[in-house]
C-alpha cells in the first residue's frame, strides 16, 4: 500500500500506519488535513475503517461471562502495567484473546489509571520488603508479642511509618494502655495546626466516634459508651494545610471500670 | 514507600492492618467509585461493599494480594481492578440495579428490551437479536436491530451515568452498520474468516488489534500492556492486521476491491 500511495504521486503522504488512529477516530490535525486533500489516503482510510468495522461486527457474538478460567485481579493489574513475566504472559494473552469480560476489565483499569482525579493516588510502588528482611521480621515479632491486655510498663509500639512529610504529627498523650476511666482525649500540639481530627475505633476497627476541634484535648461525650475491659484505638490528625493532615500513630487503650 | 498495612496483617493484627490500609487508600477507593457515580448515597453504599468484601473471610483478598508482594508492583493498580469489579457488580446486581432503570426509562419498548438483554443480562448482540425475535416477537431485520442497538447505546451512555453504563456491556456496534450488517449467518461466516486471517499474526499482535480496534483501548495503554516500544508499534501492527483482514474478505468475495 505504501508503494501504491507513492505511485500516485503523493510523496508527502504519511506512512500508511499513521492513518490508523485517524481512521479509528483519533489522529492529529496534520493527518486530518492531509486526508482531506489526498484521495489516495482518503480511500485507504475508508478501507481501514471497513476492515475495523468488520472486526467490530464479528465481536457482536462475544459475551461477557465470568468463567473459572478468568484472570485473577493481580494478573489483570500486572498485564495492564506490562509487568508479566514471559512465562506468565503466554496464558494471560491466550485467555484475553478469547474473553471479552477480562478484556473489558483491562480496558476499564487502563481508563481508571488514566483518570486525572486518581493520578495522585495511583502507581505508588509496592515495597513490602523494601526494608531489610531482618527489620521486617523484628517488626513482625514486636507486633506478634504486643500485649493484648493493658500494661502500663509496655507502651504500644508504633505501627505506622512516619509520614513522608516533614510536618510534625501530633502525639496521643492520654489515654494509653490500661486506664481507670476516660473522660478526655489529650494530645500534643502541632505548630500552625488549624484544627485536629480525632478518631476512636473499637477493637474490630470500626470507627465509633470522630470529632474535629481546634484544641489539643476533647471531652468524650456521654453518647460514647466505652465497654469495660474492651480494647479501643484512637489517633489524632492535625490539619497543617488545606487538605493536608499529619496523622499520629494509632494508640491502644482499655478501660478498667465503667465510666 | 512501605505498604505499612502488610506487616500487621502478617503478624495477626488484621484490624490494625485494616486501619492503616483504609487510611492510605480511602481516597483512591472513593476516587475509583466516583469515576462511575457521584451520587453520595451510592458512593457510600459501594464503599461499604468494597470494605465488606476486602474484610471478608479474615481479609482473604488482601492476604492473597500481599502474598504476591513485589517491590516494584504498584499496589494501587490491583486495588483499582478490585474496586472497579465491585462497583460494576454492585450496580449490576440487586442494590444498584434498582437505580439504573431510570437510565432506560425514556427508551421506547424495543430499546428497553435491548437494554435489559445487553446491559443487564450481559447477552451478546447476536443473542439479544435472537431473543428479541423468539421471546418478544420482534420482526425487525438484523440491520434494523443493529440500528436500534446503536441508538440504545447512545441513549444509555449519554447521561451522567454513561461511563458506568458503558462498563455493563460489550463495546457498541460500529457506527456504519449499513455497510457491514448482513444477517447473523453471514456474520458468523465472516467471523470465521476474520479469525483465520488473524491467526497469521502473533498472539500479542492479535490482542493488540482486539484491544485497540474492538475494545477501543488507547494506543498508549495497549503499548504499555504489551511491552511495545511506542504507540507507533501498535499502529503498525493494527495496520498490518487490518490489511490482512481486508485481503481475506476480498478473497472470499465479502468485500470487493475498490468498493469503497
Amino acid at each position: 500500500m505504501r508503494e501504491a500511495i507513492a505511485r500516485a504521486g503523493h510523496l508527502t503522504c504519511p506512512a500508511p500506519e499513521s492513518l490508523v488512529p485517524f481512521a479509528l477516530g483519533g489522529g492529529d490535525h496534520t493527518i486530518a488535513r492531509h486526508v482531506e486533500r489526498c484521495p489516495t489516503c482518503r480511500a485507504e482510510v475508508e478501507r481501514l475503517r471497513e476492515a475495523a468495522d468488520s472486526l467490530r461486527m464479528a465481536a457482536s457474538a462475544d459475551r461477557r461471562i465470568e468463567t473459572p478460567d478468568c484472570l485473577e485481579e493481580t494478573a489483570i493489574a500486572d498485564f495492564v502495567e506490562g509487568r508479566l513475566a514471559p512465562e506468565a504472559r503466554t496464558p494471560v494473552v491466550a485467555h484475553l484473546l478469547t474473553c471479552a469480560r477480562c478484556r473489558s476489565l483491562v480496558r476499564a483499569t487502563g481508563r481508571l489509571l488514566a483518570d486525572p482525579a486518581l493520578t495522585p493516588d495511583v502507581r505508588r510502588p509496592w515495597r513490602r520488603w523494601s526494608v531489610p528482611l531482618g527489620l521486617a521480621a523484628a517488626a513482625a515479632l514486636v507486633l506478634a508479642f504486643w500485649p493484648s491486655s493493658g500494661d502500663h510498663r509496655s507502651p504500644p509500639p508504633e505501627l505506622r511509618e512516619r509520614p513522608l512529610t516533614s510536618t510534625l504529627a501530633p502525639s496521643p498523650i492520654a489515654p494509653r494502655a490500661s486506664v481507670g476511666q476516660v473522660d478526655r482525649l489529650v494530645w500534643s500540639s502541632v505548630p500552625h495546626a488549624e484544627r485536629y481530627r480525632v478518631r476512636l475505633y473499637d477493637g474490630a476497627g470500626s470507627a465509633v466516634w470522630t470529632v474535629e476541634t481546634a484544641d489539643t484535648s476533647v471531652a468524650l461525650p456521654d453518647s460514647v459508651g466505652l465497654t469495660p475491659r474492651a480494647t479501643y484505638f484512637w489517633k489524632v490528625e492535625a490539619q497543617t494545610e488545606w487538605r493536608r493532615w499529619a496523622a499520629s500513630d494509632l494508640v491502644e487503650f482499655r478501660v478498667g471500670s465503667p465510666r | 514507600m512501605v505498604e505499612s498495612w502488610i506487616a500487621p496483617l502478617v503478624a495477626g493484627r488484621p484490624e490494625i492492618a485494616w486501619d492503616l490500609f483504609i487510611e492510605r487508600y480511602r481516597r483512591l477507593i472513593f476516587g475509583a467509585i466516583r469515576h462511575y457515580t457521584v451520587e453520595h448515597d451510592e458512593v457510600m453504599d459501594v464503599f461499604a461493599r468494597v470494605c465488606e468484601t476486602l474484610r471478608k473471610d479474615d481479609f482473604a483478598r488482601l492476604r492473597r494480594c500481599a502474598a504476591h508482594a513485589d517491590p516494584d508492583r504498584p499496589f494501587s493498580t490491583w486495588l483499582v481492578v478490585v474496586v472497579h469489579n465491585l462497583t460494576v457488580d454492585w450496580f449490576r446486581h440487586r442494590d444498584g440495579r434498582r437505580r439504573l432503570p431510570a437510565v432506560a426509562a425514556t427508551l421506547p419498548p424495543l430499546r428497553k428490551r435491548i437494554f435489559e438483554y445487553v446491559f443487564f443480562q450481559q447477552r451478546s448482540h447476536a443473542e439479544a437479536y435472537e431473543l428479541l425475535r423468539s421471546r418478544d416477537g420482534a420482526t425487525c431485520s438484523f440491520s434494523e436491530f443493529l440500528k436500534e442497538l446503536s441508538a440504545t447505546y447512545r441513549a444509555a451512555t449519554a447521561g451522567p451515568r454513561g461511563g458506568l453504563v458503558a462498563e455493563l456491556a460489550l463495546p457498541p456496534p460500529p457506527a456504519n452498520v449499513d455497510e457491514v450488517a448482513g444477517d447473523p449467518a453471514i456474520l458468523a461466516e465472516q467471523r470465521t474468516i476474520l479469525t483465520q486471517a488473524l491467526e497469521s499474526l502473533s498472539p500479542d499482535d492479535r490482542l493488540a488489534v482486539q484491544l485497540y480496534v474492538v475494545d477501543e483501548m488507547p494506543a498508549e495503554q495497549v503499548a504499555r500492556a504489551l511491552g511495545y516500544p511506542s504507540v507507533k508499534t501498535v499502529y503498525n501492527r493494527v495496520y498490518r492486521a487490518l490489511a490482512a483482514l481486508r485481503a481475506s474478505l476480498e478473497r472470499v468475495g465479502i468485500k470487493e476491491e475498490g468498493d469503497v
